[in-house]
């Protein structure tokens, strides 16, 4: 007799064969919405933590994995404990560790540059100030004197002349900084993985 | 902008990529929530959360690499996550008042039948979910398979065939559909 399973697993390829039709929507045919303004500066203020909240969520959970605490992790960036201990429990920007102290953190959690190399540079972004950068006297990352949707945008990095590509370029170049350091610790450790906590 | 390079954008720059998807489907996607609540009676009260959740998934480089393999259209991709949270909070909060429906007597499910039901308890599962379900049950892709196209290991994708099963499979026993 068939396990569950199994029949289970019959049931649903015969469903399939049947047609299992996508499901439609009426919203799909809604009406656009405007956005209100306070959710837009919402969202973008959430967006500005998040991906460092997202890499230093993985970095943890990795570590978890590979039997290190937080606290053992931080331990590995030698000299720069302190900085790695608020990264890893409040995010920020990754820069305020050197490329070698967050290439000993990310190693130590046994993460391969394809798991991190995106997320890190995208947290970096957030954070890149002047890539592009004066607009109608308003500064990026200067906040000074202004209120409101002024000190959004200038915290934000305005609306306008940002520029994604330069931005990029100048997270890139920590990201490659963090990767040559990863690579080195790898190769002094013989190509193999990090010893286990 | 195609949608292409506004997810290659976000990749580069979260704050003006968001910002420029914001701007480009933002408000067709709030739109479509508030329509998706209204009409199945949830009310306004978590439309906006739930906006910026959809929003905020794009800042996580395995979601864009999700849209691109799903066709890289980010507003139906966006969309039917968003229905599926705003479905999964309405039956939460009914179940936690107890007024979740009691199991219905098991029906056996004859061959029409088995692919209306199937396809109403996909439904209710999340996008990622009800791919994984296609791949396995209608193109009959192997793990390996799952795995290339979701990017993760085959034995991470054996697992994610399973889980999405076991979902599945609890909607169905609710529902009271019988499947031996």
């Amino acid at each position: 007799m068939a396990d569950s399973s199994d029949s289970f697993d019959e049931f649903l390829y015969r469903a399939y064969e049947g047609g299992v039709s996508e499901p439609e929507y009426e919203a799909d045919l809604a009406d656009a919405e405007a956005i209100r303004p306070e959710l837009v500066t919402s969202i973008l203020a959430q967006a500005r933590r998040e991906s460092p909240r997202i890499l230093a969520e993985r970095i943890v959970a990795a570590g978890d994995r590979a039997g290190w605490s937080a606290e053992d992790l931080a331990y590995e960036a030698v000299n720069e404990e302190r900085v790695a201990r608020q990264f890893l429990s409040a995010g920020g920007d990754p820069r305020q560790l050197s490329p070698r102290g967050f290439a000993r953190l990310l190693w130590a959690a046994g993460l391969e540059p394809a798991q991190w190399r995106e997320l890190l540079g995208q947290a970096v972004a957030v954070y890149v100030v002047g890539a592009g950068g004066i607009r109608g006297g308003v500064v990026w990352g200067r906040t000074s004197g202004l209120a409101g949707d002024q000190r959004a945008d200038a915290l934000l990095g305005g609306d306008a002349e940002r520029d994604p590509v330069a931005v990029g370029r100048v997270a890139g170049e920590y990201v490659e900084e963090v990767i040559e350091a990863w690579m080195s610790l790898r190769r002094r450790a013989g190509g193999g993985p990090p010893l286990s906590g | 902008m195609s949608d292409e390079e506004l997810l290659d954008r976000i990749g580069l720059d979260p704050n003006t990529g968001l910002r420029d998807v914001m701007s480009a489907i933002g408000p067709m996607l709030l739109g479509r929530l508030r329509k998706h609540a209204r009409v199945r009676r949830y009310g306004d009260a978590e439309v906006d959360d739930v906006f910026q959740d959809a929003l905020l998934r794009l800042l996580r480089p395995e979601v864009r690499a999700e849209i691109r393999r799903a066709g890289g259209e980010i507003l139906p991709w966006l969309s039917r996550w968003g229905y599926w949270r705003l479905d999964d909070a309405a039956r939460k909060r009914a179940a936690e008042v107890g007024r979740a429906p009691a199991p219905a007597d098991p029906t056996p499910a004859d061959p029409p039948g088995a692919s209306k039901a199937v396809a109403a308890a996909v439904a209710r599962l999340n996008p990622r979910d009800q791919s994984i379900l296609r791949w396995r049950y209608e193109e009959r892709a192997s793990n390996a398979e799952i795995g290339k196209r979701l990017d993760i290991s085959e034995g991470a994708a054996k697992k994610a065939a399973h889980d999405a099963r076991e979902r599945l499979r609890k909607i169905l026993d609710d529902a009271g559909i019988r499947y031996e």
